[in-house]
């Protein structure tokens, strides 16, 4: 675990926890760099992508924790995660294996409803628009 | 010996009319409990509804624009609340209709555009933030109109 990033927690020897209200942001913004700040681009490229690739690498499993944050715009889930596939990180069935949400404030659970049902439905290569 | 038997009967005949009353009672304050809810659930998703599409029919100069950006955050944050607090056991499945439906309100109140300070209105995600809103108040007063009934309210009240 020791090429875990600097402010991304570790859990214990398989899991990287990343929480986005204290590693990203306390206001997730929309969809893309260009709409503004903290966008669900810029989260998935800087945060998700290489803490992926490094759990793959070493075996190991991501958790993302949603609580704590101002909520969520359903763009920010969406490009941040159905994006792993959309764009051609990760196909469906790696990151079943390698990642994962958590939730515990009531109200954030919907959040991660949402999050799991954008990553389920995205495919590699579709549009935004064909899934919303 | 008779005497003693008819006061056993009475003592029975009361604590069987107690009982039963205190069913009904129970009932009926589970079952107002669960109306309540309802409406206060369905008059949320109106008010998110309304704020919603106000919020993709505005201009991108309108000075309201950013009070109905937070409007639209808070009263999703809320719904997500209300919903998973209130309604745990129509909340657990993401299947169930409602929970699909509102599922669907929540994308269309923020989806793409939102917190984007330069974007046209759009009335194609107004349109569909009040659709989504009058399937998830259907969904949710059917949902709950099969919770209404004795057998459902004791199954929940035991955790079956």
């Amino acid at each position: 675990m020791g090429a875990v990033a600097t402010g991304v927690e570790e859990h214990d020897m398989s899991d990287v926890v990343i929480n986005i209200a204290k590693d990203f942001t306390k206001s997730p913004g929309g969809r893309y760099m260009k709409d503004g700040s903290f966008s669900g681009e810029l989260f998935r490229e800087k945060f998700l992508v290489p803490k992926i690739r490094d759990a793959i690498t070493q075996s190991n499993h991501v958790i993302i924790e949603l609580d704590g944050t101002f909520g969520y715009a359903s763009s920010f889930l969406d490009e941040a995660f159905g994006g792993l596939v959309r764009e051609g990180y990760f196909d469906q069935k790696t990151l079943s294996k390698n990642l994962s949400f958590r939730a515990t404030e009531p109200h954030v659970k919907y959040y991660k409803l949402l999050a799991e049902q954008f990553l389920s439905e995205a495919t590699e290569n579709s549009s935004v628009r064909e899934r919303a | 010996v008779n005497e003693v038997n008819e006061w056993y009967k009475v003592l029975i005949v009361a604590g069987i009319g107690y009982a039963s009353a205190f069913a009904i009672q129970w009932w009926k304050v589970s079952r107002d409990e669960f109306k309540s809810g309802i409406d206060d659930l369905c008059k949320l998703i109106d008010e998110a509804a309304h704020a919603g599409s106000e919020y993709w029919l505005t201009a991108a100069e309108d000075p309201r624009r950013g009070f109905l950006e937070a409007r639209v955050t808070g009263l999703q944050e809320r719904l997500a609340g209300l919903h998973f607090t209130a309604f745990k056991r129509l909340a657990r499945s993401q299947r169930n209709p409602a929970v699909e439906c509102i599922l669907n309100l929540m994308k269309a109140l923020t989806w793409d555009g939102f917190y984007v300070a330069d974007r046209p209105p759009n009335p194609a995600l107004a349109r569909e933030v009040q659709l989504w809103a009058s399937r998830s108040v259907v969904a949710a007063r059917s949902a709950f109109a099969g919770s209404l009934s004795f057998r459902a309210i004791i199954r929940k009240k035991l955790g079956l």
